[in-house]
């Protein structure tokens, strides 16, 4: 195998590894929430700094990659994805800790579990893992005939994300403490939503590492 | 304007195909001459022009080899069965023998009988064999004109004796003259082949530059000086020298011949192969000191081998100086036309005996014609070494 | 491994490498680069000496490999050429077969063991990732293959000398792509077994292939590091400006 094969597959590496720990991020504040568990939401939260020191490392492999291999073709769109994959990884992994630190300050309130039914957002947490990892085993199979599934599922992100809205703003009367379970809700179906987002960037990326075909704000073709 | 410049662009290159071909077709024209005249004389017989040999009527011999005539008038031939004749004594008979059978009277004033005489002196000794001018042949000779065999082709290039002036019947055998031809060549090729090529690795590899471009103008200088200079320097300063050192009769020998051929070489043998050996490249040569050879092995193993077929170039010109050398060789190797049988002592080559006798020989005659053929043969010998080298030369790469 | 220290080198008059003071580790590819005429090559050829051959070249200061100057004067140039091995810029095989060619090092060398001749060259021709596509035209002779190949059997002849180091003058300047690339991936087998010196004006390949990068201007050593630092954030402005292409 050539170096820079070599040294491409360590950058891959090091992604999937830094997805794997972003992954197991959500799932693990996805756990925190439903159990309102004070250290499984520190254990997400302590979380961060690898996630952080696993961002640097990528960028500095990018950067020397591009410095000293003058990738081109695959190859330069393989880092140049690698490198916004990076950026929103990173971002995914400080919305899980956002969620978890959320958590965290709320261990006092009860689980609620008809609002969380009916603002869905076990189905949302669901839905966001099950993104994340249908990008990352595209990312890592260079396969990308799942692009489509990861759009639609945001589509569905974005629908809960809108009626968590109205469904919030019905709630009157609560108590405190259940108001603020019910905000708490809310607040994660946003940064859920955002992580939707996320995915759909990492994925429209994908297919530009892929195909060279640019997804996004309505593409180049 | 153009029409003019392609007008006289034509005119060029019709002036210089024309030239080409001229040349060409007078070098054959040349070569084509050399080779009628030579083989012409293979027709012709050893007696001279104008000049009969008679036998009387009653001798059983008819022909006589050019040899065997030669053999009879130095008497080493006595008796007539020797040549397949009867068992009679040989008598010789020459043209300034007549005084020995006739008195002047019967001669006549004006010598107006002496074919009458001639014949009647055949007539009454029955062994006796006649050399006399064709002219005395009497119209109605009843006695017997012998037949002399043509000189054939084992006569030629394997007899021994090269006189091509003795009488009746000269010997052409070039044996003697190839041999010397050979050994000088030779020997002269020993010498300066080895110290030639010798001399140019010195100054391809070794000299440094000042020296060297002392030294190259020096060498290419003195292959230019003519053959006579060195046959004089040859003469007077070489010639005694081997004299003394190897104790001989006289100096003149194969062994001065040699060295003056290989000292005439040795200018064209040096700036040629010099030449062919600093065109080996820079990177080779390096190639070969940055893996650990020194200097010399990086010589005898890649200069030596690169620049193989230039150094050939080198050594067939100088054979080919050697070969062809006339006028030094024949100054200093002593002229004399036998067989050598080793080198101190005097031989003469083949182009030394084509300048001597050319002048001297008759126009036409027998003699004229194996000369050209002695050419002939310088020729072919060339011709043998510079194909053959092509030949190796072709092998190699 | 090696090391110099305060060297001057003069070409006559001429200051051709000016205070230059650096070392080389074992094991690794250090990579000159610099503009025409600045002294890369002339440095490289200090460690094997073949600027001796020059005539009225100067050295001041100490070139020492292993520990030891080798300009010292009980030091013996031919062994010190079969430790530093030299591939040149243009392949440069000799007029003889390809087994000839890699053979001729240790004939040199007084070595006439067929059978162990035989094992090196092939050996050799393995190392340098040549032995596949020669090894049935090992009679036939050397300027029958590509300029490429002939660049490689340049580079087993070299290794077949068993060198620590390896001097490569732009060893793919002559070559094409395909050639070029070749030859670099061969490079990084070879970091391996030998300490490999490349001059190139080629800096992507220096980029590439090294692992510390020199770079010469003018006869001077100005900036000598990693090749990571040197090609993403080096320290002198004329080194950026240099690796950048804005120079000259």
């Amino acid at each position: 195998m050539l170096q820079l094969e070599l040294e491409l597959n360590d950058l891959k590496n090091q992604v999937l590894a830094m997805w794997q720990l972003v992954y197991s991020q959500l799932e693990k504040s996805k756990n925190a929430y439903l159990t309102m568990s004070r250290d499984l939401a520190f254990e997400v939260m302590s979380m961060e700094r690898k996630v952080d020191a696993f961002e640097l490392l990528i960028d500095q492999m990018c950067e020397q990659l591009l410095a000293l291999k003058h990738p081109v073709a695959i190859d330069l769109r393989f880092i140049l994805s690698s490198l916004k994959i990076n950026g929103n990884l990173e971002r995914i992994g400080d919305l899980a800790h956002g969620i978890a630190r959320l958590v965290f300050e709320l261990t006092h309130t009860q689980f609620d579990p008809m609002t969380a039914k009916s603002m869905r957002i076990e189905e949302m947490f669901d839905e966001t893992l099950e993104m994340l990892l249908l990008v990352k085993n595209a990312f890592k199979k260079e396969d990308n005939k799942n692009v489509a599934a990861v759009l639609s599922k945001d589509d569905i992100l974005d629908t809960i994300d809108k009626e968590a809205f109205f469904q919030i703003s019905s709630k009157t009367g609560q108590l405190q403490d259940e108001m603020q379970q019910s905000l708490l809700i809310f607040n994660i179906i946003r940064k859920l939503e955002r992580i939707g987002d996320h995915c759909s960037n990492i994925a429209e990326e994908i297919t530009f590492y892929i195909e060279a075909v640019v997804l996004k704000h309505g593409g180049n073709n | 304007m153009k029409k003019l410049r392609k007008l006289y662009e034509r005119l060029t290159e019709g002036t210089l195909f024309l030239c080409g071909n001229i040349t060409g077709i007078a070098i054959l024209l040349i070569v084509l001459f050399l080779f009628r005249e030579g083989i012409g004389f293979f027709g012709r017989n050893s007696v001279e022009e104008g000049y009969v040999l008679a036998l009387n009527r009653k001798n059983p011999v008819n022909k006589l080899s050019s040899r065997e005539i030669k053999d009879i008038f130095d008497a080493e031939i006595t008796n007539w069965e020797e040549v397949d004749g009867l068992d009679r004594e040989i008598v010789l008979f020459r043209l300034n023998d007549i005084t020995n059978y006739v008195t002047e009277e019967e001669l006549g004033e004006e010598f107006e009988h002496i074919p009458e005489c001639i014949a009647k002196i055949i007539h009454d000794h029955p062994d006796m064999i006649a050399f006399f001018p064709k002219a005395y042949l009497t119209e109605n000779f009843s006695e017997k004109v012998l037949q002399v065999e043509r000189i054939g082709l084992l006569e030629f290039f394997g007899g021994d004796e090269w006189m091509p002036t003795a009488t009746p019947s000269a010997q052409f055998g070039i044996l003697s003259l190839i041999m010397g031809t050979l050994w000088v060549s030779f020997g002269a090729i020993l010498i300066a082949l080895p110290l030639g090529i010798g001399v140019a690795i010195y100054l391809a590899e070794v000299a440094n530059k000042r020296f060297r471009n002392f030294l190259k103008p020096v060498i290419e200088l003195l292959a230019g000086i003519p053959s006579v200079v060195y046959g004089f320097f040859g003469l007077v300063v070489l010639v005694p020298f081997v004299q003394k050192t190897f104790n001989l009769p006289i100096g003149e020998t194969g062994l001065s011949g040699s060295i003056i051929l290989a000292i005439m070489a040795l200018p064209t043998i040096i700036t040629i192969a010099e030449d062919a050996m600093r065109t080996t490249p820079l990177a080779m040569k390096e190639a070969s000191l940055a893996l650990g050879a020194t200097r010399w092995q990086t010589v005898y193993k890649v200069v030596l081998p690169y620049s193989s077929s230039g150094i050939m170039a080198a050594a067939i010109l100088g054979i080919g100086r050697a070969i062809g050398e006339t006028m030094a060789v024949l100054m200093v190797t002593g002229n004399a036309a036998i067989i050598p049988h080793s080198l101190l002592e005097p031989l003469r080559t083949i182009p030394a005996t084509i300048a001597a006798e050319l002048g001297e020989a008759p126009k036409h005659s027998t003699h004229y014609q194996a000369l050209f053929l002695l050419g002939v043969i310088l020729f072919i010998i060339t011709l043998i070494i510079n194909i053959s080298v092509e030949f190796v030369k072709r092998k190699r790469v | 491994m090696i090391n110099v220290e305060n060297i001057n080198f003069y070409y006559g008059k001429f200051h051709a490498l000016q205070n230059i003071s650096m070392g080389m580790e074992a094991n690794t590819i250090t990579a000159l680069i610099g503009p025409s005429g600045c002294g890369k090559s002339t440095f490289l050829r200090l460690f094997n000496r073949m600027n001796d051959l020059i005539p009225d070249t100067t050295l001041t200061g100490t070139v020492s490999i292993g520990g030891v100057d080798i300009y010292q004067k009980n030091v013996l140039v031919d062994d010190l050429r079969k430790r530093v091995g030299m591939v040149f810029q243009k392949p440069n095989p000799f007029p003889k077969s390809i087994f000839e060619n890699v053979a001729y090092g240790m004939r040199v060398n007084g070595m006439n063991n067929k059978k162990i001749i035989a094992e090196k060259v092939e050996q050799a021709l393995k190392h340098a990732a040549l032995w596949d596509e020669v090894k049935d035209k090992l009679k036939k002779s050397a300027f029958a293959i590509s300029g490429g190949q002939q660049q490689r059997l340049c580079i087993a002849r070299a290794l077949a000398v068993e060198p620590d180091i390896l001097l490569m003058d732009e060893p793919a300047s002559a070559l094409d792509p395909i050639s070029t690339s070749k030859i670099e991936e061969l490079m990084f087998q070879l970091k391996e077994d030998y300490t490999i010196v490349i001059v190139t004006h080629n800096m992507q390949q220096a980029a590439r292939v090294s692992d510390h990068t020199a770079y010469f201007y003018m006869g001077e050593l100005i900036e000598y590091g990693e090749t990571k630092k040197i090609f993403t954030n080096p320290d002198k402005k004329s080194t950026q400006n240099y690796v950048t292409g804005r120079f000259g």
